[in-house]
């Protein structure tokens, strides 16, 4: 027998890769070969993937016992269930006979999964029950030792399933760390919480999935030139140079976000991102702290990523100039589907205690904007899909193209560092700033260059230099 | 979670509407619509089919579509969607579209629409009812690759004056997942 292959684990190509990505980041350099590299994205599905935790939906999806879901750690398939006792299980979507897909189908309510090949039959939990003849076949065989392959760990925030396969993660508290205060501006402001318009909308689109991830760190920049279209168009009320007020946040390592809000109350524009008044009526502090709902309160724009592939946005918006804009919720995740492509799922909360035409309205709103055929993600899906080609070009290497992520540093620009922000992180005003996307690479070198079986050391701030 | 009820491609036809025979002339009125319609959608003439094609009040969905089990339904649901517009919305993209600024069609990627397997009802308020196959081919750029979306069509035309018009169309695709560069083109 040979040993089993290591060497593409101990493998300096990408390891070098990474050792640059790190020198160079603090000073804004990211060299152009991490991106639709296929040595590098297998790495990235064992190394973030198979480690960080991910985003795999929301509660009110499997509301009731039995009711199950398919999601994706990077490109696996998981069931995600609700069991008689209302616990949530995610599990690998593989029979543990001869590893068949054991459910087929997106989404149900069953008590069990039963393989169709020989028969093995799994209940909701996980557990083993048996299979056809099963004393014949196998005797006394344990069934506690065949049951389906669970994740490391699962846990919940406001309502969202987040799992990952690594034992050794920290919790997902000590994971979102700073990132929760944000998330809970959105989904925390009730006591009804949310509830999803419907299951994903699925999208292939080529492209890095990092592109996307990196663009929803809170890359303002791109508005004036790529979305262009959206002004002329009267579709975007806000000038561009106004739009590029506000803050960049590095909530922790790898998760950031942009945020626009009002400075003073005085200031005009909308209070909770844009919200209906019945329903900012509702929002109390039975979940967030006063200092939390207050800035919910001023709150215009959040657009933000949980590392590594977890987007949320929530814009005031409209699909008509002569409608009055709502706040429009939307929820990305960027599956990773090879160097070269990758697959959106867009998902649409709503307040649970919406009225039914204000959830209507806010979904066509959100869906005209930000889906995959909505004015603002329509472009762009255009960028995304050119930068894995330089990434992956020969010229790339040879030359060896690194990617310009200076702005915002000391001597670029005029950001500024705040102190005296109320929320967690380490936070620069205005939004010329690309700290954010420095952010997320810092922390991508860091997972990509640990041991599989620790956990790295990350140093955050990362523009400390 | 809302919306949870699952309708099939083609429920709706258990309607009152007259099937219109392939041999009669109301059926090739509707055939040259739809050929004339994919032509002008074909050479990026978006303007004018929103302009003489769309009825003002137009509901035009295409609805997301998940896998399920044989004998439960096609897989569509109630209320959830890929494309969600209004003659508002529809006109705002065809306005982008004009603007030299549109990144997503400019350069305007190459569709081909495929018509076929055409079917025409009417109904007793004398609208007409039109069910297709429609296959989509897209190419951009330098691509040789062409992402090919295969759908079913349930059109609805009313006429409006001398013309008719469309004032619904719901888009039933093949795929789940759609493989797509955006969805910035009508289908
Ligand atoms: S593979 Fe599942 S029972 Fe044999
Ligand atoms: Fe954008």
């Amino acid at each position: 027998m040979n040993a089993p292959i290591q060497h593409e684990r101990s493998d300096t190509y990408v390891r070098d890769i990474m050792r640059e990505v790190d020198d160079g980041v603090g000073a804004g350099w990211v060299p152009a070969r991490i991106f639709g590299n296929e040595r590098v994205y297998k790495e990235e599905l064992r190394r973030i993937f198979a480690r960080c935790w991910l985003y795999l939906g929301h509660v009110s999806e499997i509301p009731n016992p039995g009711d199950f879901m398919l999601r994706k750690m990077g490109e696996d398939d998981y069931i995600v269930t609700r069991d008689k006792d209302g616990k949530i299980h995610a599990m690998l979507n593989a029979c543990r006979h001869r590893g068949v897909h054991v459910c087929r189908v997106d989404r149900g309510n069953a008590e069990q999964f039963r393989c169709l090949y020989h028969g093995w039959t799994f209940a909701n939990n996980g557990d083993l029950v048996g299979g056809p003849l099963w004393k014949n076949a196998y005797g006394d065989m344990s069934k506690s030792e065949n049951g389906l392959l669970h994740v490391a760990q699962l846990d919940t925030h406001q309502g969202l399933i987040f799992a990952t396969l690594d034992a050794k993660a920290p919790s997902l508290k000590e994971y979102l760390g700073g990132m929760a205060w944000y998330l809970d501006l959105i989904f925390g402001l009730n006591e009804h919480g949310v509830e999803f318009m419907g299951p994903p909308q699925r999208c292939v689109i080529p492209g890095d999935w990092k592109s996307a991830a990196d663009n929803s760190c809170g890359d303002d920049y791109h508005l004036p030139t790529l979305h262009k279209s959206i002004a002329e168009v009267n579709a975007f009320p806000v000038s561009f140079v106004e739009n590029m007020k506000g803050y960049h946040i590095q909530a922790a390592p790898g998760h950031s976000l942009s945020f626009s809000s009002a400075m003073t109350e005085d200031d005009p524009g909308p209070r909770f991102f844009g919200s209906p008044q019945n329903l900012v009526d509702s929002f109390n502090t039975s979940q967030i702290s006063a200092d939390q709902l207050h800035a919910a309160r001023m709150s215009r724009v959040i657009v933000g990523n949980v590392f590594p592939n977890f987007t949320f946005i929530i814009v005031p918006t409209t699909d008509d100039p002569n409608q009055p804009p709502v706040a429009g919720i939307s929820l990305k995740v960027w599956q990773p589907k090879g160097p070269d492509r990758m697959e959106i799922w867009n998902q649409f909360p709503v307040y649970k205690n919406m009225t039914q035409e204000q959830k209507e309205r806010q979904y066509a709103v959100t869906l005209a904007s930000f889906s995959v055929g909505g004015l603002f993600e329509m472009d762009d899906s255009e960028p995304w899909s050119m930068i894995h080609q330089t990434g992956g070009s020969v010229s790339a290497e040879v030359l060896d193209l690194k990617l310009n992520y200076r702005m915002g540093l000391p001597d670029t620009g005029i950001a500024q560092r705040l102190t005296d922000f109320p929320g967690p992180g380490v936070v620069y005003a205005p939004r010329y700033e690309e700290g954010v996307q420095r952010n997320l690479y810092k922390f991508y070198a860091d997972m990509m260059s640990a041991p599989l079986d620790q956990w790295p050391e990350t140093s955050f701030p990362s523009d400390e230099l | 979670m809302q919306a949870q009820v699952r309708i099939a491609a083609g429920e709706a036809q258990q309607t009152t509407a007259r099937r219109v025979r392939s041999s009669a002339p109301l059926f090739c009125e509707v055939q040259d619509w739809l050929f004339d319609e994919a032509d002008l959608l074909d050479s990026m003439r978006d303007r004018e089919w929103c302009d003489t094609m769309l009825s003002k009040d137009i509901v035009y969905r295409m609805p997301v579509r998940e896998v399920v089990g044989r004998g439960i339904s096609a897989g569509f649901i109630e209320g959830v969607y890929h494309l969600n517009e209004t003659h508002g919305t529809i006109n705002m993209k065809v306005a982008r579209n004009e603007t030299g600024f549109a990144w997503a069609e400019d350069p305007a990627t190459r569709t081909r629409h495929f018509v076929s397997n055409l079917r025409v009802f009417e109904h007793e308020d004398g609208t007409l009812e039109a069910k297709s196959a429609l296959l989509l081919v897209q190419t951009r750029r330098s691509d040789t690759h062409a992402n090919i979306i295969a759908s079913e069509r349930h059109d609805r035309l009313r006429r409006e004056g001398e013309t008719l018009r469309l004032f619904k169309r719901d888009v039933y695709v093949d795929l789940t997942a759609l493989e797509v560069h955006n969805l910035a083109v009508f289908f």
